[in-house]
């Protein structure tokens, strides 16, 4: 009898063990299967050649009255490895600018100004972007998505993922996929087929009060060589005015090379 | 007749004075606006006058760059980086066995990349925690910068004049604004106004 009752418990305990681990498994299995989506995706992008792709974003600014204001702009993209990129910008406001690498110097012109600056960077693009984001203080809104590395940083910032749906609105079915990390929570929809390329995401800065927002949606993309033109020489207009790029005094000693402006 | 010749004539004078009237005020107007005249509101543009600065305006995937700012900008972050109870929401549920089933995982991970992540935090975070911060100076009259290339130069400059007086002098634009004398320069996606010394011949 005694025998029987431990059986019994054994098999209770047995059977609920397995009742709870099941679903932690098979929740396991959704993240697995929305970091290999997310994976496959950084995978297409970092393994690009070329591409150029239309992204029209749009952001959340905190008013000092507490109002949140969206504020936005169009670029235009061509990224050709290992050391060309063309960003066209619009902004909201009208602002237009192009930005150039061609390898060695990154070249910025407001053309709403009509005033250029340069500035040396010889190196990849993933340089580029690096230097333009985190030294030069340009945005490049996005920007380690442009860079070959964005297996291994989406892999160490993703703490979190979940598969939210099947998305059929968008042109083609995406992967509505969330993720959060430290710092931010950010939703990404991705094409579904030969090309997983991402065709919006949205980022939500929560730390910060009333949670502002980047969304970004991503057309025309093209990986194919024709479709890459550039050019990635620039020249301004003969009647722009070269200006010094400055950047910010952080007590740092950075000091590249460029020109114009006052002496 | 003289009189109908008079009259036309006040009626003339009084259409010339407001037409210029007009013309002043689009003219003040525009330099307000900053464009192409006397600059941009520092951290306010637009016609509005609504200030653009964001954290989500650099699009990056963090936002810890306060932290790296030095101690003024810090205590101006303060207030909107102050943590917020976050309202309990029907997936708390959810978010709890989340956290619990990735909590084993998560510290494998943290461990796994403690060391590597002191590393990369510093990098991250001057990389991607970009702010468009057109307000990183507010409160400051002006904001240093080296120009890059000058030899060590540090540059003082504002994002908007107080004028729109320009003059050219070997191709460089100059505004005029009191006793003070400006040129621009590029800095983080914006044009600026650097503090200079007056031209040749001025």
């Amino acid at each position: 009898m005694k025998k029987i009752t431990l059986l019994l418990v054994i098999g209770a305990l047995a059977a609920f063990l397995l009742s709870t681990a099941q679903p932690a498994n098979a929740a396991e299995k959704d993240d697995q299967q929305a970091m290999d989506i997310l994976q496959k995706m950084a995978t297409t992008l970092a393994g690009a050649e070329q591409f150029s792709v239309t992204v029209s974003s749009s952001y959340d600014a905190p008013q000092e009255n507490g109002q949140m204001v969206e504020f936005g702009a169009l670029r235009n993209i061509q990224v050709k490895r290992p050391d060309k990129m063309r960003v066209e910008v619009q902004e909201s406001d009208g602002d237009q600018r192009i930005l150039v690498f061609n390898g060695k110097q990154i070249i910025v012109h407001n053309m709403t100004e009509n005033v250029y600056a340069t500035a040396d960077k010889i190196g990849s693009v993933d340089d580029a972007v690096k230097h333009l984001i985190s030294v030069l203080k340009i945005p490049l809104p996005l920007g380690r998505m442009f860079r070959t590395t964005i297996q291994a940083e989406l892999e160490r910032l993703v703490k979190e993922i979940d598969y939210v749906e099947l998305n059929t609105l968008t042109d083609v079915p995406t992967d509505h996929l969330a993720a959060r990390s430290r710092d931010v929570d950010f939703q990404i929809w991705i094409a579904q087929g030969k090309e997983p390329l991402p065709r919006r995401m949205v980022i939500t800065y929560k730390n910060y009060k009333g949670d502002p927002q980047f969304r970004a949606d991503f057309t025309n993309w093209n990986l194919d060589a024709k479709g890459v033109k550039g050019p990635f020489k620039y020249s301004p207009p003969k009647d722009a005015e070269q200006v010094p790029m400055l950047v910010r005094d952080r007590q740092a000693t950075y000091m590249p090379t460029g020109q114009g402006g006052a002496k | 007749m003289k009189t109908r010749y008079s009259s036309i004539f006040v009626i003339a004078v009084i259409f010339l004075f407001c037409l210029t009237t007009f013309l002043a005020s689009l003219a003040e107007a525009r330099g307000r606006g900053g464009r192409g005249g006397g600059g941009r509101g520092g951290g306010m543009r637009g016609g509005g006058g609504f200030s653009r600065s964001s954290p989500a305006a650099g699009g990056g995937f963090s936002s810890r760059s306060a932290a790296r700012q030095p101690q003024r900008q810090m205590q101006r972050e303060m207030p909107r980086q102050q943590p917020r109870e976050r309202q309990r929401d029907p997936s708390e549920g959810r978010e709890d066995r989340q956290e619990h089933r990735d909590e084993a995982r998560e510290d494998r991970q943290d461990h796994r990349d403690e060391a590597r992540e002191d590393r990369q935090d510093f990098i991250d975070d001057e990389w991607d925690d970009h702010h468009h911060d057109d307000d990183w100076d507010e409160g400051a009259a002006f904001v240093t910068g080296m120009a890059v290339g000058a030899a060590m130069n540090r540059n003082k400059y504002v994002y908007s004049v107080p004028c729109s007086t320009t003059v050219i002098v070997g191709g460089i634009t100059y505004y005029h604004c009191a006793s003070t004398w400006y040129s621009r320069g590029y800095e983080g996606g914006e044009v600026v106004y650097i503090i200079t010394t007056a031209p040749a011949g001025y």
